[in-house]
């Protein structure tokens, strides 16, 4: 959808002098389907209007039906979007998605607008042409968010085969010494697992319910605080370790001066750039790192303890998102109560993590210090995906004041949010106003100029909570501590449980616990590929027999 | 032997499909987001493969039968993702890049087979090819002068484009209902499998027939792929 948008803004740029083929006014659309060659609108109104006039007959899109109706379903959806804006941030304010209603008000108002013509002439729809937008812009969503946790799980992967497979590299190993490893971390008793996997989802729970609170009643400054430390910790203390063990492993000489000087210098820019300002790249950078550290921090815990620490956080996912007096619940309706307060941080986390572009980091960056905290968040045990639709355009122009006089903090962990949801809230009586009168011209023009955010917002519907990245992360490190293979596998069913789970955001439309999927698929798959597909697949390698 | 070692082999076996993946699936969200849903599905068949390898292993632990039923439940997974993606199609060719493309179909089964065939390559080589890394060296039974390791990197660079080729035929055959297809993906995916058995046996240059036979397979493969792609355009 982003592609086609970015290929149609360019010619509505040359053709803002055009005049209107139905009122005769200034035209800055024209039809996607014929392209140049075809008429030009000044709304999509317009446009409507012009087809039920005649259009329909030449449209080039005709004899596609699917496709026109696409096309313009697309924009029209676009459209819509702004207006439903309101709706939909608020809901989604602290990772509710209030996609129903947002959809509810796409469809009506899409039938109502616009879409109707086409849809009418239409003979067959196989498949609700908004749903297939919304797909396609879950789909880039997925994609979006793929790629920093594929790059979390291979960094966790490889802190743990560099550190603590000290022979790997240097040429000794073995399957049965890997092997051999990995059982011996298996030695402890259960009852011990059990008890220190209590702790940990104690901990965890008590974090997140403190934060809860620490947001609910307005201490900001604490919780900043807090994230400061939490981010410092795997920066400082975890590389330290780290390159520690890296060091004995590969035997490379290095004296305590320029280690410790090297390891302030990057906690110092790490602690900056997330919690101040910096490139968008390197705040991204830091925040993968940071959550791949954490997930290395946990592969110290025996094996036992890990899955089971896994499996109750998976609960308490579920609890904590799904439960009506779950901790994320009173998040979200305190994160009604203040809306100022939250957006802010949501907002600047999302772009932190999902990769928007550079001109959204500039306009993040009065809001950025509250928000990375979320990235460490780890510590606090929420983990779910959201879904928020990016709508608000052109408020963004007023959206970069308003971040100013956002308290930081408030923290809503590990999600990521939509900047959009925060022009929404600050800017609804706005959005309202528009709605009415969806395409004047000057709103459109203003579209126009800021149809490079607005594509960028389409970007970051999506937010996946930093603590799944950690804990994903943690789950297949600590296959990696077994054998390749047993990894592959947990990669391939972690990545396929998030997009199982984001597959039922698309069909739920409500916030969901992101990490149960994907860790009863990793845990299922560690489990059969290690007492079978291992020996299996050696067996069948060791005699070259390809399957 | 060495890192040289870890890293021909490994590029030998994966270097194609991979830069494959690079150039041109990477590109589309849609086709990387089915690749890995057909891997999983892979890995489903093969977990399930293993398990049945386990409970008869005491018994019975020829590798013949091992290829017996792995390739009868890889034909089962893939005709049950065939029928997983046909209900999902017309919401697959809508989001597509181009819906109004002929050829979205055969895309779909190039990145299906793509995910089969490296997961295929992944489990059944990988292991091995980081063994190459320490210091010995395995040679092959049948071709000594080679190790196992680049036998094996050829034999997984072939395989995995037998996966994506078999896996577009067989979508073919079972969209149009084409019973030569269908019986020719499942024979040669025996073919192939029973092929490799040569490699590691004492037949002298069994290597070499066993990589050859492979050949073969997947230069026919290719064969009625292009054929059926040029009868889609006819169509």
């Amino acid at each position: 959808m982003t592609s086609q948008e970015s290929s149609v803004d360019p010619e509505q740029g040359v053709l803002v002098n055009s005049v209107c083929a139905n009122c005769g006014g200034p035209a800055q659309y024209l039809c996607e389907a014929c392209g140049q060659a075809g008429p030009r609108y000044c709304s999509a109104t317009c446009q409507s209007d012009h087809w039920e006039k005649g259009h329909a007959s030449v449209c080039a899109s005709v004899p596609s039906g699917t496709e026109s109706e696409e096309n313009d379903s697309e924009r029209n959806s676009r459209a819509v979007k702004r207006s439903s804006s309101k709706v939909y941030s608020r809901g989604n304010v602290a990772q509710l998605i209030n996609l129903k209603q947002r959809r509810s008000t796409l469809t009506s108002n899409t039938t109502t607008t616009l879409i109707n013509t086409p849809n009418s002439n239409d003979p067959s729809p196989a498949i609700d042409p908004v749903q297939a937008d919304e797909f396609r812009f879950y789909m880039q969503q997925v994609y979006r968010i793929i790629k920093p946790v594929v790059l979390c799980i291979v960094l966790s992967v490889l802190w743990v085969k560099l550190s603590q497979a000290p022979s790997y590299f240097i040429g000794s190993s073995s399957p049965a010494a890997s092997g051999a490893t990995g059982n011996s971390s298996d030695s402890s008793p259960i009852s011990t697992s059990i008890y220190a996997a209590a702790i940990l989802i104690g901990q965890i729970i008590v974090a997140t319910v403190v934060i809860v609170f620490l947001f609910k009643y307005g201490f900001t400054k604490i919780l900043v605080g807090f994230f400061m430390f939490v981010v410092l910790f795997p920066l400082g203390f975890m590389s330290y370790i780290l390159i520690s063990n890296i060091i004995t492993t590969l035997s490379i000489p290095l004296d305590y001066i320029t280690l410790i000087f090297a390891l302030w210098n990057f906690s110092a820019v790490g602690l900056v750039s997330v919690f101040w300002k910096g490139p968008l790249l390197l705040q991204q950078a830091y925040l993968t790192v940071m959550s791949s550290l954490m997930a290395f921090s946990l592969t110290g815990l025996s094996s036992w303890t890990t899955w089971i620490l896994l499996g109750l956080l998976a609960i308490w996912d579920l609890i904590a998102v799904l439960c009506p007096f779950g901790p994320l619940r009173i998040l979200v309706e305190s994160s009604k109560e203040n809306q100022r307060e939250i957006p802010a941080l949501l907002y600047s986390v999302n772009a932190v993590w999902l990769m928007a572009a550079p001109k959204l980091s500039n306009q993040i960056q009065p809001t950025t210090s509250s928000t990375s905290l979320q990235a460490l968040t780890d510590s606090s045990p929420s983990s779910f995906i959201s879904s928020v639709n990016s709508v608000s355009t052109k408020t963004s122009a007023a959206t970069t004041p308003s971040g100013e006089d956002i308290p930081l903090s408030e923290n809503l962990r590990h999600n990521i949010y939509n900047r959009n949801l925060e022009v929404g809230v600050h800017n609804n009586t706005e959005v309202n106003n528009s709605s009415n009168s969806l395409h004047t011209n000057g709103n459109i023009s203003e579209n126009n100029e800021l149809s490079d955010d607005e594509e960028e917002d389409e970007r970051n519907g999506l937010k996946l909570g930093l603590g799944d990245f950690v804990f994903y992360s943690v789950l297949v490190a600590q296959a990696a501590t077994f054998d390749w293979i047993t990894t592959i596998a947990c990669i391939v069913a972690v990545l396929t449980g998030l997009n199982a789970t984001i597959f039922l955001l698309a069909i739920y439309r409500k916030a969901l616990p992101a990490l149960p999927i994907s860790i009863v698929f990793g845990m299922l798959f560690y489990f059969v590929s290690r007492w079978m597909l291992v020996p299996y697949a050696q067996t069948l390698g060791g005699f070259l027999v390809a399957v | 032997m060495t890192l040289l070692t870890f890293f021909g082999c490994g590029l030998t076996a994966y270097g194609p499909a991979l830069s494959i993946f690079f150039l041109h699936v990477a590109k589309d969200a849609q086709l990387v987001l089915l690749m890995v849903s057909s891997a999983f599905f892979w890995l489903i068949s093969i977990l399930l493969s293993s398990i049945i390898w386990y409970i008869i292993k005491p018994i019975y632990p020829k590798n013949e039968l091992t290829i017996l039923y792995s390739v009868i439940l890889q034909e089962i997974f893939r005709w049950l993702l065939f029928n997983i993606m046909m209900r999902a199609e017309p919401g697959l060719i809508l989001v597509a890049n181009n819906p109004k493309s002929l050829y979205n179909r055969s895309s779909f089964a190039f990145v299906c087979g793509m995910g089969f065939g490296l997961m295929s390559g992944v489990v059944t080589y990988f292991t091995l090819l980081v063994n190459s890394i320490g210091p010995a060296v395995l040679m092959c039974n049948s071709c000594t002068a080679l190790t196992v390791y680049i036998v094996g990197a050829f034999t997984t660079c072939i395989f995995i484009f037998l996966h994506i080729m078999w896996m577009m035929i067989s979508f073919e055959g079972f969209s149009k209902n084409n019973k030569f297809l269908i019986s020719w993906v499942i024979l040669s995916h025996f073919g192939a499998s029973y092929a490799t058995l040569l490699n590691n046996s004492s037949i002298f240059l069994g290597c070499v027939y066993g990589i050859l036979i492979n050949l073969l397979i997947l230069g026919i493969s290719i064969g009625i792929v292009i054929w059926s792609l040029i009868k889609i355009r006819r169509e």
